[in-house]
């Protein structure tokens, strides 16, 4: 009974844990998203260099830097999904949380959120089309001209997006 | 520089890329007060990508095409001003770029 008591105190030490994990980075995104919303809403001119209708690369970091952090950040988002998920939480818990058929009311919210998510890529792809079918500026460009306004940050954000595909998509599970 | 009018579009694009992280953080931090058994955001995403692997497949292929759109964008040779070809890329500020190659003789 000893070690249970221990097993499940060190279980309540990662709950802390991972409550002031989640706290730090919704504080780190709020304050990136602040960041932006200053930078963008108090320049007096355009953040990227505008040539011939395209934004100019003007970039210190290679873009397969971008790429590789991105792949780095897959994987560990996979490892850490796994570490939280069979490692840590609970059986029981976890088993709770997978069996999406006893939760109607979730499985309808997570199939309408995908959906969602579906639907908004396949309006960024219409969009991309039509603005450039009709010469206005894609997606594309405002993407790479806030990699050139701020690379470090969009580094940042691919990182953060990878990282999340990683821990949500990537779910064969390891042996326990 | 490019007009003003683009910063909104880097605005749309940080709120997203930022407050959709942020939102989930949210909501996880709200499943995780509800105690150890409730589901967290994460699970229930994991849990569909279980039951549906040929659509979780989709969706991450679809976000690994964007990413190498977005930010792989090595050009093939470097652009130089020249009276005749007014430049696009500026080699000493692209680290992507490298040198055209000489037209041999």
């Amino acid at each position: 009974m000893a070690l249970v008591d221990r097993l499940r105190a060190v279980a309540a030490g990662l709950d802390r844990a991972r409550t002031t994990i989640l706290i730090v980075e919704l504080i780190v995104f709020l304050g990136f998203l602040g960041f932006v919303v200053y930078g963008t809403l108090s320049a007096q001119q355009g953040l990227c260099v505008n040539q011939n209708g395209h934004p100019v690369r003007r970039v210190d970091i290679p873009s397969s830097v971008y790429v590789f952090t991105c792949l780095i950040a897959f994987i560990l988002g996979h490892v850490l999904a796994q570490i939280d998920s069979v490692l840590v939480r609970h059986a029981s818990a976890r088993e709770a949380a997978t069996d999406i058929d006893s939760r109607p009311i979730a499985a309808a919210l997570i199939h309408l959120a995908i959906a969602t998510a579906f639907g908004v890529l396949m309006l960024m792809m219409v969009t991309e089309a039509f603005t450039l079918r009709f010469g206005f500026w894609p997606i594309t460009y405002y993407a790479r001209c806030s990699i050139q306004a701020s690379p470090s940050i969009a580094l940042l954000a691919a990182a953060g997006l990878c990282f999340l595909g990683g821990r949500w998509f990537w779910v064969v599970e390891w042996r326990r | 520089m490019a007009p003003v009018e683009v910063n909104l579009g880097i605005l749309a694009l940080g709120a997203v890329a930022f407050g959709f992280p942020a939102v989930v953080a949210i909501l996880d931090l709200w499943f995780l007060r509800q105690g150890d058994r409730r589901p967290r955001v994460g699970e229930l995403i994991q849990a569909w990508s279980k039951r549906y692997p040929v659509f979780a497949l989709a969706f991450a292929m679809v976000m690994g095409l964007l990413v190498g759109h977005f930010f792989w964008s090595t050009p093939g040779e470097c652009r130089i001003t020249t009276a005749n070809a007014p430049a696009v890329q500026l080699p000493e500020n692209d680290r992507d770029c490298r040198p055209p190659s000489q037209p041999k003789d």
